[in-house]
């Protein structure tokens, strides 16, 4: 750009006043903006820029279904191709919602699948979905519907699925991970098999889906752009002939060994040649070794519903240097660990899940601590996720990974509450290093116990939040100081979860106060009122405030001073609303604000 | 007011927001600011600020971002970042139930300190008995007598009551749960589909069938029915 143009007369023929550009090039433009925030950004300079973002805008993801009107999207974006909507809180996922809380897709479907004639891609997650639901979506869509995600989501039959199978001829994606599926009959995989054959990837991962091997079959020889397939238990010696028509697959989770000891059985599964993405359910020791061939070319490994021991992971991870992506459990230990330092030097993302806490269940002397996470952190240097549930930890783990890793944008480390004794407590120091050397960290989860966190530590957090837009945070901090220091910090925070904490909601609600960007708290086991009353200190235009009110039995928990003690069962939900207040509450679920 | 103000103050924010700021944005917000003034005010004619987007794109914060109207109260919170440390020190310190009383005024001699001390004047809010009030230009000098005032008073409660019990477990992640109920059913010997091998046998653990059951509901795996 030429640096002598005056600033006015550059900004003049930006915004078209002296016959600049035209809306078909602002069209064209804008059509390659992809990134949310910079659409968000363009669409507030002007009424025209809103206009034709309005028109050229592809994708928008509603991040909880009650912060919007469907109604509103439809109108604001009557061009929209792809719809991502999330609904009930992420606690779902541990069982801590009860199914009737409530986010459906019906009142979405009503106003969205008809009038949105772009519509190809729907991905819902955490939602109650119907089979009339899925009916008026086929309806509408049907035709031209290319993704269809339900993502942990409820209330439909394998009846949906056939009508989805016999009506979406063009389905490229279909995405059951996790959902709970009245399964009425397996005839829902023959009709996708037989209809859709330009499918690339079918994931009915954990779910409880009984299909026939022989429509998996047919499926893999209909459907040659067929590279990815998650599915359900079935034993995976039944999927051999799958597995040879297949041939283009690099995708696979799933199937099933049943029959412990019998090696013979399943050493006649040749994976396909491309596969590079694997997990394989209640896979044990003596079964390992049919994944040695093509260890070298694993980029992703699930070990999370197998049955290895550490010996087992050590083993195995020792073949694959090239991995990107490891999940498991801590069964994986210390030793293994060191494995993944020593060998996976690409590795992006390590999910170290949470095994059985019951000794003697078969579950070896597992378990994660400072040792394994150090290892990993020095030898993984690529790291951008890491996720673990840890028995031990120090400060210094936690410095060494804000000292290597970083390319760390999504952080969580749960520290489990079987160990009496911990090494390194409270880990004030460590957080601090980690947040403030992490520069790109985005999303971060910190679960303690008491002790685990003081109130400055608490508000280091708050101070080096940096561009942190999701938090979950348990049992940290003393007292209500450590949630105000907390809050003051948190510019960029979009999204807070706090649980097992100590905190009163008189200083939840004043902490809310302090987050200019906050637009969705939850929290669960805090020092609730019977009715919580000063949650209405967060009171404000848009601004949604729901309370389950703590169960009768702790409410005669009081502390020496009178002071209502943390309730478990006590839960606050508040979040910024385009749509005013819920009109589909549960009994036990309270609005109080509005009013 | 002028361009190379707004410019100065946007490289300002953008490099203390971290370096994934996004210079897009920061180009979209001046452009819109030179939009409304060139149009003659904010809300002038048909290049007037939009409407309130959806709440899928609804944020506050951020230097220049338009807040919405229920972040007026806040203003104090939305200078850059290179302010944090200042607004951390001007945290409110007493957190009892004081009840309903009237808010803190300024002091009167705000006037004399803060121009004399302008270049320390900065943003102060303060929360009290349920009431916010916001500072623009609360001179740092103050501040100290501020606290003593404040400490001085009812003092920090250090003693903050910790909870009697909280105890609250861990939640497990149901997909996990499932599993690992499914294999302590497959350990004990009551799924059919496990072979009578002496390798399943020998795993047998303590066979403590109450463990099923434990917690969330167990899905079976329909291969039993």
């Amino acid at each position: 750009m030429g640096g002598d143009v005056p600033e006015a007369r550059r900004l003049n023929r930006a915004v078209g006043f002296d016959g600049g550009i035209p809306d078909e090039a602002l069209h064209l433009v804008m059509g390659y903006v992809d990134d949310p925030r910079d659409r968000e950004a363009a669409s507030r300079v002007c009424r025209r820029w809103l206009r034709v973002d309005a028109l050229t805008r592809k994708h928008v993801t509603v991040a909880f279904c009650y912060a919007a009107d469907p109604a509103r999207l439809r109108d604001r974006f009557p061009r929209l191709e792809s719809l991502a909507l999330k609904g009930k809180p992420r606690a779902a996922m541990y069982g801590l919602i009860p199914d009737d809380w409530g986010a459906y897709a019906a009142p979405w479907f009503a106003e969205l699948a008809a009038p949105l004639e772009c519509l190809k891609a729907l991905h819902l997650r955490r939602i109650t979905v119907t089979d009339a639901d899925i009916t008026v979506l086929v309806r509408a869509r049907g035709h031209m519907l290319q993704e269809l995600k339900l993502d942990k989501c409820i209330g439909f039959s394998t009846d949906a699925l056939r009508l989805v199978a016999r009506s979406c001829r063009s389905l490229r994606t279909l995405f059951l991970e996790e959902c709970s599926v009245t399964d009425k009959g397996g005839e829902w995989l023959h009709e996708l098999a037989v209809n859709c054959s330009v499918l690339v990837a079918l994931n009915f991962y954990m779910t409880e889906l009984k299909v026939a091997p022989a429509d998996l079959e047919l499926l893999a020889e209909n459907c040659k752009s067929l590279i990815s397939l998650k599915m359900s238990e079935c034993d995976l010696s039944d999927l051999i002939s799958f597995f040879q028509t297949a041939n283009a697959l690099q995708d696979f989770a799933g199937g099933a060994f049943y029959e412990v000891g019998e090696l013979s059985k399943y050493e006649k599964v040749k994976f396909p040649p491309t596969l590079c993405l694997l997990g394989l359910t209640y896979m044990g020791t003596d079964e390992m070794p049919i994944i040695f061939p093509f260890s070298t070319k694993l980029k992703k490994l699930d070990l999370q519903y197998t049955f290895l021991t550490t010996e087992d992971h050590c083993q195995i991870i020792a073949k694959c240097p090239n991995l990107l992506v490891l999940e498991v459990r801590n069964v994986i230990g210390d030793r293994g660990l060191e494995v993944v330092g020593d060998t996976c030097k690409k590795l992006r993302r390590l999910r170290i899940e949470r095994g059985d806490d019951d000794p003697g269940l078969q579950e070896e002397k597992g378990g994660v601590s400072q040792l394994g996470l150090t290892a990993v952190a020095v030898g993984c240097r690529e790291l951008e996720y890491i996720a673990a549930y840890v028995s031990d930890i120090t400060n210094g783990a936690l410095e060494s990974i804000g000292t290597f890793c970083k390319n760390l944008y999504d952080f969580r480390l749960v520290l489990l509450d079987r160990e009496k004794q911990v090494t390194d407590l409270p880990l004030d120091n460590g957080v601090r290093a980690l947040l403030r050397n992490c520069t790109k960290l985005r999303r971060f989860a910190l679960y303690l116990r008491p002790g685990g966190l003081s109130d400055a530590g608490l508000s280091y957090i708050g101070q080096y939040s940096g561009n942190i837009q999701y938090m979950l945070l348990g049992n940290v901090g003393e007292s209500d100081h450590g949630l105000i220091r907390f809050a003051v910090g948190c510019t960029n925070l979009r999204k807070l979860e706090l649980r097992s904490c100590c905190f009163s909601e008189r200083a939840l609600s004043l902490a809310v106060l302090q987050m200019p960007s906050l637009r969705y708290i939850w929290v669960q086991g805090y020092r609730a009122s019977q009715t919580g009353r000063d949650l209405l200190l967060m009171a404000r235009p848009l601004w949604n405030i729901e309370f389950t009110p703590p169960s009768p039995e702790s409410f005669s928990h009081v502390t020496e001073d009178g002071e209502p003690c943390v309730d478990s069962h006590a839960q606050v939900l508040a979040y910024y609303s385009l749509a005013g207040r819920r009109s589909d509450c549960p009994r036990w679920v309270i609005p109080l604000h509005p009013a | 007011m002028g361009g190379e103000e707004m410019a100065g103050r946007a490289t300002a924010a953008a490099s203390a927001a971290g370096k994934d700021k996004s210079s897009f944005a920061v180009t979209c917000s001046l452009l819109s600011k030179y939009l409304k003034e060139k149009k003659g005010g904010l809300l002038g004619l048909d290049l007037g600020m939009p409407p309130p987007p959806p709440a899928a794109a609804v944020r506050a914060g951020g230097a220049f971002r338009l807040p919405p109207t229920t972040m007026n109260l806040l203003s104090a919170l939305d200078a850059p970042p290179a302010e944090k440390q200042n607004a951390a020190d001007s945290v409110p310190l007493s957190l009892d139930k004081a009840g309903a009383e009237p808010p803190l005024n300024a002091p009167t001699d705000d006037q004399n300190a803060r121009e004399e001390a302008v270049e320390q004047a900065r943003p102060l809010t303060i929360f009290y008995g349920g009431k916010v009030v916001v500072f623009d230009n609360f001179p740092s000098t103050k501040v100290k007598d501020l606290l003593k005032i404040v400490r001085s008073g009812d003092g920090v409660d250090k003693s903050m009551p910790r909870p009697a019990h909280n105890d609250l477990p861990i939640a497990r992640r149901n997909s996990l749960h499932r599993f690992l109920e499914k294999r302590k059913g497959r350990i004990t010997g009551n799924a059919p589909y496990q072979d009578s091998s002496p390798v399943a046998s020998s795993k047998k653990a303590n066979g403590d069938r109450s463990w099923l059951g434990f917690g969330q509901e167990v899905t079976i795996n329909q291969e039993i029915i």
